[in-house]
């Protein structure tokens, strides 16, 4: 004895956004470049996407446009003083005429740089992808699960046009900064260059490590991993099929002994056998 | 905020002491108040102070830089030693790549007795001060007379207008412990100067936090 669900597209879509609401992830790393200590967390959620479902003997189930977005939230430490050359001020003699002493040249004060500074930047991120999921039943001890298994996809994440962003954050807190510090106005453009050129000259590779690192982030997602099935449906295998009448009449239940999957008109097709 | 604390110098600071009798001055860099000499390390640096000097106020400025050395926990002086001749001055001043090098005092001995000690200043030494952050800063000489001095913030003036007032350095006078003019009016980047025209053992130190002043 047999019985048949089947799940159209519809169905489908809404099982997979059931299942994409509960696939999120975060993690932390960090790494300097010469002067620069970057920390970066990241948080990664999954939303959207259409179902399409392809018949045998494919038996694919392909979701479009899948929406991957999140934010990484970087730290960017940096000493001024690793980066700039002191400066001392005034940039010109200040003397004064003491009686009895003589004509007295005040010292020139030499600036020191203020313990390393962290700046928080924040690099909000959204890509969308397609992928091919394979079909396949598992025995999961007390159920069945119908699992999807996702094929090899490419992913692309690139945080390389952020790199603006990071730029004007840094150089209006090192402007901040230097604007603060008085007889160095006519220096403070160059010595900003100066963490700038510093900065420019690593932050490709900054973004391209930690692009790398969201990428990584993301394929530890179970939905994305070649080798975790991700199950779909579940299927009790103890079913009830009378409900107890009284004391004396207890539940009658039947059982699924095998399940099989499969996409048949565009429809996610799943056979019980009962034993 | 600044501090200002003629016995406890800092990288903003110069103590200078005019030399008014040749001889062979030993000086120290002291970080402890005066009486705790013994738990100092016994570094001295000399002054050679010829007698064929000019006369008074027609003297030389000799510059030592000390410079921090956080390892041996040390100023240490350049040059190692200085000579002047009879009237010259010497201006002590820190330079330091980090604020927290320590502030410190210097204090100097003839064969016979202490000469001349920035922790209680005597009769024609010099103390400056850089102000680098604005506020009002009310002081004490010798915890009796006050002064203040008012410092406005240089970020809403033009560098030339800041350079111009910059280049300024205002005398105050202190005799019998009260200082002339009581108020000073500048902007941050700009040096005080006190002159102990008249007095011993003279100390300025700010009495309360300086309060955030935006005056322009």
């Amino acid at each position: 004895m047999d019985a048949t669900i089947a799940v159209s597209e519809s169905g489908a879509n809404q099982l997979m956004q059931k299942l994409l609401a509960g696939e999120s992830i975060s993690k932390s790393g960090s790494s300097s470049w010469g002067p620069f200590t970057v920390g970066y967390d990241v948080n990664v959620a999954l939303s959207g996407g259409t179902i399409e479902l392809i018949d045998a003997p494919l038996n694919i189930v392909r979701l479009h446009n899948l929406n991957i977005a999140g934010n990484v939230g970087v730290f960017f430490t940096f000493d001024l003083g690793q980066i700039l050359p002191q400066i001392c001020i005034p940039p010109f003699q200040v003397c004064v005429d003491i009686p009895f002493i003589g004509k007295v040249c005040t010292p020139q004060v030499c600036i020191p740089w203020p313990p390393p500074i962290t700046i928080p930047i924040n690099l909000p991120f959204s890509v969308n992808v397609s992928a091919d999921f394979g079909l396949s039943v598992k025995d999961a001890g007390s159920a069945w699960e119908v699992d999807l298994l996702v094929f090899p996809f490419s992913l692309l994440i690139d945080l390389s046009p952020m790199a603006s962003v990071i730029i004007n954050q840094i150089e209006t807190t090192v402007d901040g900064i230097l604007n603060s510090i008085p007889l160095i106005g006519g220096l403070i453009a160059w010595l900003v260059n100066m963490v700038l050129g510093a900065l420019s000259s690593v932050l490709s590779a900054i973004l391209s490590t930690i692009s790398s690192f969201v990428h990584d982030v993301i394929l530890l997602l179970d939905l994305f991993s070649p080798t975790i099935p991700v199950p779909l449906l579940t299927f009790a295998k103890t079913q009830a099929m009378l409900p107890a009448g009284g004391p004396s009449d207890p539940e009658v239940d039947i059982t699924i002994a095998a399940l099989g999957a499969a996409i048949n008109d565009h429809e996610l097709v799943a056979t019980a056998d009962f034993a | 905020m600044d501090f200002l604390n003629s016995q406890q110098l800092t990288y903003q600071d110069g103590y200078l002491h005019a030399f008014r009798a040749p001889g062979v001055y030993e000086y120290r860099v002291l970080f402890l108040p005066p009486g705790y000499e013994g738990s100092e390390p016994d570094i001295t640096y000399t002054i050679h102070v010829g007698k064929e000097g000019n006369e008074i106020g027609k003297g030389s400025q000799h510059d030592v830089v000390l410079h921090w050395n956080a390892s041996q926990h040390a100023y240490l002086p350049d040059p190692v030693s200085v000579t002047a001749q009879v009237n010259d001055y010497v201006i002590w001043h820190v330079e330091t790549d980090t604020s927290a090098a320590p502030p410190y005092g210097i204090r100097g001995e003839s064969d016979t007795h202490t000469v001349f000690d920035s922790r209680g200043m005597g009769q024609h030494d010099v103390l400056t001060h850089m102000f680098l952050s604005p506020g009002e800063y009310h002081y004490r000489i010798n915890e009796q007379a006050e002064g203040v001095v008012l410092v406005a913030s240089h970020q809403n003036l033009p560098y030339e207008v800041h350079a111009e007032r910059a280049a300024q350095a205002p005398l105050v006078h202190i005799a019998k412990g009260i200082p002339n003019p009581r108020s000073v009016e500048i902007v941050t980047g700009q040096t005080v100067v006190w002159f102990v025209e008249e007095g011993d053992h003279v100390t300025i130190s700010s009495i309360k936090e300086p309060v955030s002043n935006s005056r322009h």
